[in-house]
């Protein structure tokens, strides 16, 4: 043992433990920028895990259409019910649809679809044991992509870019204590923050908190972003509301909301690059505590 | 000179490609529970090649692990350059090199990795409800790895072997 402690490897481990050390104490000060031996990893790597993605996808795929034949039949037959159901409500559609356009002009909310630019991107890395489901995507800098970037799939919002790197990003997910958005229940027209929580996060839930106390907020209703702050655009489907309940403290109320995006198995996302009233790099960032230790 | 520099590149070379496609698989998001299959990895090459190759793999391992994990850059790299370090002393000092030293040896990084982990992911930010994780999540995925030890204690001692027969075909000791 003394023999390896005197040695020049040992003084070698040690040089490149103090190298580590100091890229540690670079990224702990510039956090919103992947350090350089990250983007390097990331050079390397995700054109492997993006192959790998593809790959997995593939034969997961194969396999799942043959072992699901049987789940897939009572799917067909209850989506036939639900077609049979869906078209009783159409009659109804055309009487809110011109309710929605004069709700929507009263209220003077804008479509903003129009102003978005987005960036498709594939989930390519999800850490076993991942900080509330985050993951990796195959776009980075060169794409455009910057920190604090929204992140939605085809259902709604999924999280926000919390680290860029050359060719990937790391993405906060809506389902993380650190990462709060501004939320709207459109039936009731009343503003709450989401915010993560531990054990709802293992079933793929989060909490709208700050609902008045009076609130009138019920199973079913649709949540979506207010776009206050300007991290999210507005009218970003967030999810819908599970169940109500009282705070502790008794002042306010909570919801449950289950999100609109299957965020822990979510495959494809869509990065929103630019939308009408980004936030500028002076703005607080939404993230109430650092997501990185 | 093959001998002497290019065996071992290749086999060095090898190593490393091995390390890119664990850490590859085990952070493929089609799967939903997983191990972290370059802590078996580092450590059987540390019980193989030594203390002084099993820290510099380690801190290979843990920059891979660094550039996919929501923890500070840098970590994870120095935790296993450390802990690939002390598995080949171990190695060498105190357990032989068997399944078994692979799979305890595994099981106590995968075990320190996980309880860093959690205390950088959760544990620092003392979020309620956080210790259930570390029982549902963190322990079955630091006991998964520790599994999957055999595997590489198989698949790195024959490529050690292999490269060992070529480098010195007679037998003797240089």
């Amino acid at each position: 043992m003394n023999e390896f402690l005197k040695s020049s490897r040992f003084k070698i481990l040690t040089g490149l433990f103090v190298l580590l050390f100091f890229f540690m104490l670079r990224a702990a000060a510039d956090g919103t920028a992947a350090p350089f031996l990250s983007k390097l990893a990331g050079l390397a790597i995700s054109p492997i895990q993006s192959l790998s993605t593809s790959v997995s996808q593939g034969v997961g795929g194969f396999f799942d259409t043959i072992l699901s034949a049987g789940r897939l039949a009572d799917e067909n037959e209850s989506l036939s019910a639900e077609v049979r159901q869906l078209k009783d409500q159409l009659v109804d559609y055309q009487v809110i649809k011109q309710e929605n356009e004069f709700l929507k002009e009263f209220l003077e909310i804008k479509e903003q679809q129009a102003h978005m630019a987005m960036v498709p991107a594939k989930v390519v890395g999800r850490e076993a044991v991942a900080r509330f489901y985050g993951f990796t995507i195959d776009k980075g800098s060169t794409s455009g992509i910057s920190y604090r970037d929204p992140v939605i799939s085809a259902d709604g919002l999924v999280g926000i870019v919390s680290e860029v790197g050359l060719s990937h990003a790391k993405v906060t997910t809506i389902l993380d204590t650190a990462l709060e958005v501004g939320c709207i229940d459109i039936a009731v027209r009343e503003t709450g923050v989401t915010t993560g929580d531990v054990a709802l996060a293992e079933m793929g839930w989060l909490k709208l908190s700050y609902l008045p106390r009076d609130s009138v907020a019920t199973p079913g209703d649709v949540v979506m972003t207010t776009g206050v702050g300007g991290f999210f655009p507005s009218g970003l489907r967030v999810g819908s509301i599970l169940e109500v309940s009282p705070e502790e403290h008794g002042l306010s109320l909570y919801a449950i909301l289950e999100p609109a995006a299957d965020i822990r198995h979510v495959t494809d996302v869509m990065v929103i690059t630019e939308f009408e009233g980004k936030a500028t790099a002076d703005v607080p960032s939404p993230f109430s505590e650092e997501v990185t230790p | 000179m093959k001998q002497r520099y290019g065996y071992p590149l290749i086999k060095y070379s090898l190593y490393i490609l091995l390390l890119c496609l664990s850490y590859v698989v085990s952070s493929s998001p089609g799967l939903s529970f997983k191990p972290i299959l370059v802590l078996p990895m580092v450590v059987c090459i540390a019980i193989y090649e030594g203390e002084f190759v099993g820290g510099l793999y380690g801190a290979l391992a843990g920059v891979l692990l660094d550039y996919g994990a929501m923890t500070l850059f840098g970590i994870n790299a120095m935790l296993l350059l450390v802990l690939g370090c002390a598995a080949g002393l171990i190695s060498l000092y105190l357990l032989r090199s068997s399944v078994l030293s692979s799979l305890i040896l595994t099981g106590a990084v995968a075990l320190i990795q996980g309880l860093v982990s959690f205390f950088l992911l959760y544990g620092i930010w003392r979020l309620s409800g956080a210790s259930m994780l570390l029982w549902r999540r963190f322990l079955p995925t630091a006991l998964l790895t520790a599994i999957t030890a055999p595997l590489y204690h198989y698949g790195v001692g024959r490529i050690h072997r292999h490269f060992e027969a070529l480098q010195n075909p007679t037998g003797e000791t240089p």
